[in-house]
């Protein structure tokens, strides 16, 4: 069995356990299952990790047993973007909250935070063992692709975020996650059209980065610029626009 | 009864102009309009080939559907009323915004009364948490026993600056479509100078560097390499036979034609018609690569009858009936020329706002007021991440 796939599906199977246990947290709350779902999702995203770095250096050539592989299972860009998107969306945040009263567990909320990262693990697994061989081929994604995956990674955060604040009590990580995903997307944006201005001498419409980020770029604005009442409508801005976010990364990479 | 305070309509139009609707519904509506340019392919204009590439294109993508989408107005987006209006009342709600930060700010200068409700900080002496603000760079003013914390002025920069950028961006956007031009698939020879007809403008590309040299005040960048010939025709006694590419032309000894398109030539004295079309619409990967095959198809006049039909990449000679053609590849390229006067207000407005949504999102707006009574420390407003630590133990 490839790395490759070994590492996404203890990554996968590290993010379903996750599920399992903050499901079973509603029949049982224990003071130590969120710190245990935490250990998990980093486990996870350690192992989403080495599979993406796995599959990169495949594409770029620095691992050259990869091109069988390939050949016998399909490892591919496609596989490496959903990773790499699920790299980013499974990490808990860095600031922990206060669970020594198992009662204030939320088991829907950890579920809404784990679920981003186990849908792009389990497509990109699936896209692998649907189709064995067919997909082999080595797409080289650019720097602004890149840039764009990163982008689509940290709004599935913000995503997942927005979906635990829309089931559970509104949190602080949400908004970070959403101003974090706005940052980069501005740097992104910016950046893309600085450099067109000044190689072309003109910002073309129609084009993918004036067009498909910037309008991302300018509805992002919008969740974060919107008004605060009701309570619900930025939360379900930010899925919204998230998941427009990831239609983006998709069509562009 | 209690009189009303007459309501003061200036007040009443600026809360509606400078409320956050407002602009969401803007931004909502701009960015709605720029994915629709970018996923629904937009309508060339002063430019008849490309309307009807573009026509066929789209008909054949969306069938009876591109009646109605026209109509509509999805395929001109950026030049159709509703957008530019949205545009115009972006850059009147960024003024607007960008007065009232201005007055904001002044008015943020002075110490301010708290207007929130007063929260306890547990085991925490004022001295320390004063302290702690300070060296995080927060401004304090105030005396003992009341403070007030926030990070004027450069916290309160950050939103007038991203304001400002947007409006410098929409006056460059604008300076650009009034006075600036764009010229397309420009098909230059290696060391030929072209004169544009916008401007007295000129250009010229050296294939061996792959560099363009132009006229001041443009910027030029090449689109694709394009293949071409320089073709010629012998008799087999060596006597040149003179080409032209129309009937209006003159003959010529040496032809050179870009080959962007199927083209044609003829050979009038050996009644031959030359039909040149591009093999490939993929440019060469490198600059060290032979150019596409085009392929040479060769025709009797007035019959039609194809008589001979092969492909060039570098260098070709055909024999038809004592005629000997040779052709040999030319390089030539596709440039786009642009005069943008915008330029500068275009990249100045898009720098302030990096600057203004990146600093605003690393140094935030914030403002405090801290007390100390009955031997313990209250606050009020919205307290920097580590005082709401130390709130909730």
């Amino acid at each position: 069995m490839p790395a490759t796939l070994v590492f996404g599906g203890l990554g996968c199977g590290a993010l379903l356990a996750g599920t399992g246990l903050a499901l079973w947290g509603s029949y049982r709350p224990d003071r130590w299952l969120s710190a245990a779902i935490r250990a998990i999702r980093w486990l996870a995203s350690i192992c989403l990790l080495i599979a993406t770095l796995i599959t990169w250096m495949g594409e770029l050539g620095l691992l050259p047993r990869l091109s069988s592989i390939e050949e016998t299972f399909g490892v591919n860009g496609a596989f490496l973007r959903w990773i790499l998107l699920a790299t980013l969306a499974a990490p808990p945040g860095l600031r922990r909250r206060d669970h020594s009263d198992p009662q204030s567990f939320s088991q829907w909320r950890t579920v809404m935070l784990i679920l981003p990262a186990l849908t792009f693990t389990g497509a990109g697994l699936f896209g692998i063992t649907s189709s064995p061989g067919a997909g082999a081929i080595a797409t080289p994604i650019s720097l602004v692709g890149l840039l764009t995956i990163i982008c689509g990674g940290f709004g599935a955060r913000a995503m997942g975020q927005a979906l635990a604040e829309i089931v559970t009590s509104p949190a602080e990580e949400a908004v970070s996650a959403s101003r974090i995903t706005y940052t980069l997307l501005t740097l992104l944006v910016g950046g893309t059209a600085l450099g067109k201005l000044w190689q072309e001498g003109i910002v073309a419409m129609g084009t993918a980065v004036a067009g498909e980020l910037t309008g991302v770029w300018l509805a992002w604005s919008t969740v974060l610029l919107g008004p605060g009442r009701p309570q619900w409508l930025r939360p379900v801005l930010t899925v919204a626009v998230g998941m427009l976010l990831l239609l983006v990364t998709f069509s562009f990479t | 009864m209690i009189a009303q305070p007459p309501r003061d309509p200036w007040r009443a139009i600026w809360q509606v102009a400078t409320n956050d609707v407002l602009i969401t519904t803007a931004l909502l509506g701009i960015a709605a309009g720029l994915l629709i340019t970018a996923w629904l392919p937009q309508r060339p204009v002063a430019n008849p080939v490309a309307y009807a590439e573009w026509l066929s294109k789209t008909q054949a993508r969306f069938g009876d559907a591109t009646t109605t989408m026209q109509t509509l107005g999805l395929f001109g987006i950026t030049r159709s009323f509703v957008f530019r209006t949205l545009l115009a009342l972006l850059g009147g709600i960024l003024l607007l915004r960008l007065i009232e930060y201005g007055d904001r700010l002044r008015h943020t200068r002075d110490m301010q009364d708290p207007d929130d409700d007063w929260i306890v900080l547990p085991e925490t002496r004022l001295s320390d948490v004063v302290d702690v603000l300070r060296r995080r760079r927060y401004r304090i003013l105030g005396e003992p026993p009341l403070f007030q914390v926030d990070r004027w002025p450069w916290a309160e920069l950050l939103a007038p600056l991203t304001c400002a950028g947007g409006l410098i961006l929409l006056v460059g956007l604008l300076v650009t479509h009034v006075w600036g031009w764009q010229v397309a698939s420009i098909i230059v020879e290696s060391g030929e100078r072209v004169t544009l007809s916008e401007g007295n403008a000129w250009v010229t590309w050296d294939t061996e560097s792959g560099e363009t040299t132009h006229s001041p005040g443009i910027v030029t960048y090449v689109e694709a390499r394009v293949p071409g010939l320089l073709a010629q025709a012998h008799e087999s006694s060596g006597r040149s036979l003179s080409l032209q590419q129309t009937p209006e032309d003159q003959p010529v000894a040496d032809l050179t034609v870009a080959v962007a398109e199927d083209e044609y030539f003829a050979v009038p004295e050996a009644q031959l018609i030359v039909r040149l079309a591009p093999q490939s619409d993929d440019p060469p990967e490198n600059e060290t690569e032979p150019y596409a095959p085009i392929l040479i198809q060769v025709y009797r006049s007035p019959s039609g009858r194809l008589v001979a039909e092969s492909q060039v990449t570098e260098q070709k000679e055909l024999s038809i009936d004592g005629v000997t053609l040779t052709l040999n590849a030319v390089p030539y390229a596709r440039l786009t020329a642009v005069s943008n006067p915008g330029l500068w207000p275009t990249s100045i407005g898009i720098l302030c706002i990096m600057v203004g949504v990146v600093g605003n999102n690393l140094w935030p707006r914030r403002r405090l007021w801290l007390r100390e009574g009955e031997g313990r420390i209250e606050f009020s407003g919205d307290p920097p991440p580590t005082l709401s630590a130390k709130r909730t133990g």
